[in-house]
């Protein structure tokens, strides 16, 4: 099976979303998929982040028009996605150790489908392993 | 192939943008029965792409794709 690795280190909404997307493209074609979150990525996991911000666009018609299919339900939250395709199977997902500290925060402190909190050499096991690896 | 297929279950993902409707799709046909027959409604227009590339990645039938007024149905057979 391929596998692909994902490095996301930014928690801006339309990053994360992003992610999710991808993950779902590589996971629905059959490809192992594991995301590494970092930096502030990784407080987007918090299970009491706060409300996220909207997206923003340089362009403001596209924040708005995106902005309202989310609010109308149209399209997948990152955090729904993740937790579907968890539940397909083939998705793993760690948290970096470092920032995850810094944070003062513990495993237990995150989101239920992350599987570890992990250091950079666990990213770059997992990237020597991998067919791709996209960072975003 | 007719149009007139009864599905076990349908799907009505008309609202979603993609991956949503093939999301609701592998969830449905995850918890689902081997044999039944079911139905994704779909405006979305990677679904005509992504949605029978996956029933046959999946080694389950693809019945039919039918265009309708302003959506597609995909009749999907869980096999297995």
């Amino acid at each position: 099976m391929s596998k692909l690795v994902l490095v996301c280190d930014s928690g801006s909404t339309e990053k994360l979303q992003t992610v999710a997307l991808v993950a779902s493209g590589a996971i629905t074609s059959d490809y192992e998929v594991f995301i590494f979150f970092m930096h502030d990525a990784v407080y987007a996991l918090k299970k009491d982040a706060p409300p996220e911000p909207e997206i923003t666009s340089v362009f403001p018609e596209v924040s708005n028009k995106i902005n309202q299919a989310r609010k109308e339900g149209k399209l997948v939250h990152w955090k729904e996605l993740l937790e579907d395709l968890k539940d397909l199977g083939g998705l793993r997902i760690a948290a970096c150790v470092q920032i995850t500290e810094i944070l003062g925060l513990e495993k237990d402190d995150l989101l239920p489908f992350v599987d570890d909190v992990a250091g950079v050499n666990t990213l770059a096991e997992e990237a020597m392993k991998a067919d791709q690896v996209i960072s975003i | 192939m007719s149009q007139e297929i009864i599905a076990d279950q349908v799907i009505d993902a008309r609202g979603s943008y993609c991956p949503g409707p093939l999301m609701e799709l592998i969830k449905t046909i995850r918890k689902g029965e081997v044999g039944k027959i079911y139905e994704v409604w779909s405006k979305d227009a990677g679904s005509i792409r992504d949605i029978p590339k996956w029933v046959t990645k999946a080694n389950h039938e693809m019945v039919g794709v039918f265009e309708e007024n302003g959506h597609t149905r995909f009749v999907v057979k869980k096999v297995r």
